[in-house]
């Protein structure tokens, strides 16, 4: 039995360029059945590390806006959180662009980082034409930010579709945060987890343009493919898991008045990861999965209410709960996947998770801020383990479902030489001569002036 | 082969359907705040986990869905044609329509409107005269394509741009693969015409956006 990626290390930002490139014998052709049936390719890596690292931002940059408005003591530190996931995505980009592209690039991220605090401020301060100033910022912003990227990927990415994806980043989290100033955390929440969600799509046709302008630095590999779609979507579930449940966590030991929201949106996501295994491992297999999984959800509430009280024997219990809900999730998602993913393994890292989250919030609740963003990076980042592991094992398990060939070895033969033969003239000339009459309409038409003429 | 986990917006849809069928299941966790609850009643705080779905006000996403195309038109060449769905060849080649009035749409690609490049091929001609997609050489930037569902949905796409490659060094990786954009891509074959080979030797791409009004 081959063990599983589950609890390798992911690969470290210097490395998303792999510097060695295995020369397979791919004779031209882009796809191949072995390339298309791993979920970590090097482009598939690329992939999914730009897409933790913008999703990432997404959800760092929403709950950023929301301490600064509510003036919260723990706000610097998250801000810091946010430069360093911008200090990571910077690295990504000099690793494919060079170190004075990453300069730049970070000059105009951060920008936008900026206008969106001073949009939080103005808002704090009810400074109407503040606001209107960081709009205005914005929307320069994003014409600049467009321009960098279709300039760096050679046109691969359009400015067009740039603007277009930016615009509904910035849409996003304004909404976002005004829905929470409004006090209305349901439309917030639900606007940030579609920020988050969209952020996959920005990933997706970056490292699309990435290995497309570099094929040979990522073996001819592709980073969309039913594969590693797969990976992409669990990446995704899996991290805001993680994210969420560190919010909500705080907000329930601080009392806050959107726990009920943020708590229903850490369920939603749990819906969803539900239904990812339902569509798997079937519908019975979805509700029992469900079931474990959010025990562990309630377990951390336990944690979080006895820790509000002072409970210590509560939080003991809490803890001992998570332990056989560790043991328990382990033995269904072994057991599902036929033992590919193996249960101690399994155990490892799910002890790792809850180590994780529960260090965030213990650094939290002791005022040890810097530290608890740092776990928490850390549990958003470990969550990218489980991810690989589990999408691996479901296509080696369901190889039929992902071997589809979304793309032709070759252009399609569409002629036949009959007007070739006609006229023997190169088609490129007509090219010529039909631009200039393309109001006359249809090539007869054109052939039967040009002889009488 | 309709494609599983095609594609992100493919999975965010499929979560959502099942989703939408759930019928709300009480789990453990219910159970689990009731014991905890009564626990702590001579405490002041007691967490409980709403159930409840979410309800947003307005949500700000991508609303891009795309369709299987069965009518294409290009109103300044006059073009109206059917499409049928084409997969691949044996030999991993796209596969073309059979006839010279009808147009492929690669099914095993991207459908037009959704995120990535979706592609129409078309004939530029028979054995003895002129297919559909012969005078697809004169479209200039701007020019419409409007495709049409069998159900009627409608979409237009905008010309940007037309590139002639030699047929076998042709990006395949950009027009057939995907984009953030909503792209369709128009094929035909063009240059000189392959005797021997009973093939052209290049290949005309139209590259086109969907407009977004």
């Amino acid at each position: 039995m081959k063990k599983r990626t589950l609890l390798a290390i992911p690969l470290s930002m210097s490395l998303l360029v792999p510097t060695v490139a295995f020369a397979h014998g791919h004779e031209g052709k882009v796809t191949g059945v072995a390339t298309e049936m791993s979920v970590s390719t090097p482009a598939s890596e690329l992939r999914s590390a730009l897409g933790h690292l913008f999703t990432e931002h997404a959800f760092l940059a929403v709950e950023t806006l929301k301490k600064g408005a509510d003036g919260t003591e723990d706000f610097d530190a998250l801000a810091g959180a946010l430069g360093q996931n911008t200090d990571d995505l910077t690295e990504a980009v000099s690793s494919v662009y060079g170190k004075e592209a990453g300069i730049q690039f970070k000059e105009i991220w951060s920008s936008h980082i900026g206008y969106f605090v001073d949009y939080a401020t103005a808002t704090a301060a009810s400074d109407q034409a503040g606001k209107d100033q960081a709009v205005a910022n914005l929307e320069k912003y994003i014409v600049e930010q467009a321009a960098f990227l279709e300039t760096a990927t050679e046109g691969r990415l359009k400015a067009v579709d740039l603007e277009a994806g930016l615009k509904m980043h910035v849409d996003q989290l304004v909404w976002a945060f005004d829905s929470y100033v409004a006090g209305d955390y349901e439309t917030s929440y639900m606007n940030e987890r579609e920020a988050i969600g969209h952020m996959t799509m920005v990933a997706a046709g970056l490292s699309t343009a990435i290995t497309n302008q570099f094929p040979d630095k990522f073996e001819n590999s592709l980073a969309v493919t039913p594969a590693a779609d797969l990976r992409s979507a669990l990446d995704q579930v899996f991290t805001e898991h993680a994210g969420l449940a560190v919010m909500a966590m705080q907000n329930g030991v601080d009392g806050d008045p959107d726990f009920d929201a943020s708590a229903a949106a850490l369920l939603a996501n749990a819906d969803d990861l539900s239904a990812a295994v339902a569509s798997v491992y079937g519908e019975e297999g979805g509700a029992a999965f469900k079931e474990i999984w959010k025990s562990h959800i309630g377990y951390f509430v336990d944690y979080v209410t006895a820790t509000a009280n002072d409970d210590q024997a509560g939080k003991d219990k809490a803890m001992k709960e998570l332990d056989g809900y560790v043991v328990e999730q382990a033995a269904f998602l072994a057991t599902a996947t036929e033992d590919r993913l193996p249960a101690a393994d399994l155990e490892a890292g799910l002890n790792e998770h809850v180590d994780q989250l529960l260090a965030a919030f213990d650094q939290y609740v002791a005022g040890d801020y810097e530290a608890s963003y740092a776990s928490m990076r850390e549990a958003y980042a470990h969550m990218l383990m489980p991810s690989a592991g589990l999408s691996q094992t479901i296509v080696d398990q369901f190889p039929d479902k992902f071997s589809g060939q979304s793309m032709p070895d070759g252009m399609p033969k569409t002629g036949m030489g009959g007007t070739a033969e006609q006229d023997s003239m190169p088609y490129e000339w007509f090219l010529l001569g039909g631009l200039l009459a393309a109001a006359l309409g249809g090539a007869f038409t054109l052939r039967r002036r040009s002889n009488e003429a | 082969m309709k494609k599983w986990f095609g594609g992100i917006l493919g999975i965010s849809l499929l979560l959502s359907a099942c989703q939408a069928e759930e019928g709300a299941p009480e789990p453990s966790v219910e159970k689990q705040e009731v014991s905890n609850m009564e626990a702590s009643t001579s405490t002041k705080t007691a967490l409980t986990l709403n159930e409840g779905q979410l309800n947003a006000s307005k949500l700000i996403k991508d609303e891009r869905q795309g369709i299987s195309p069965s009518r294409l038109r290009i109103p300044s060449i006059n073009v109206d044609a059917p499409v049928n769905a084409t997969g691949l060849l044996d030999n991993g080649d796209m596969d073309v329509p059979n006839d010279i009035v009808s147009t492929g749409w690669f099914e095993n690609g991207y459908m037009p409107g959704e995120p990535g490049n979706a592609v129409i091929a078309g004939h530029v001609d028979g054995k003895k005269g002129p297919a559909v997609f012969y005078n697809i050489g004169k479209l200039t930037k701007g020019d419409e394509i409007i495709v049409t569902s069998a159900e009627g949905q409608e979409l237009t796409f905008i010309v940007e741009q037309l590139k002639i490659y030699p047929f076998d060094e042709s990006p395949l990786r950009e027009i057939f693969g995907f984009s953030y954009g909503s792209h369709l891509n128009l094929i035909t074959c063009t240059g000189e015409y392959n005797k021997n080979g009973s093939y052209y030797e290049d290949r005309l791409v139209v590259y086109t956006t969907l407009k977004t009004t």
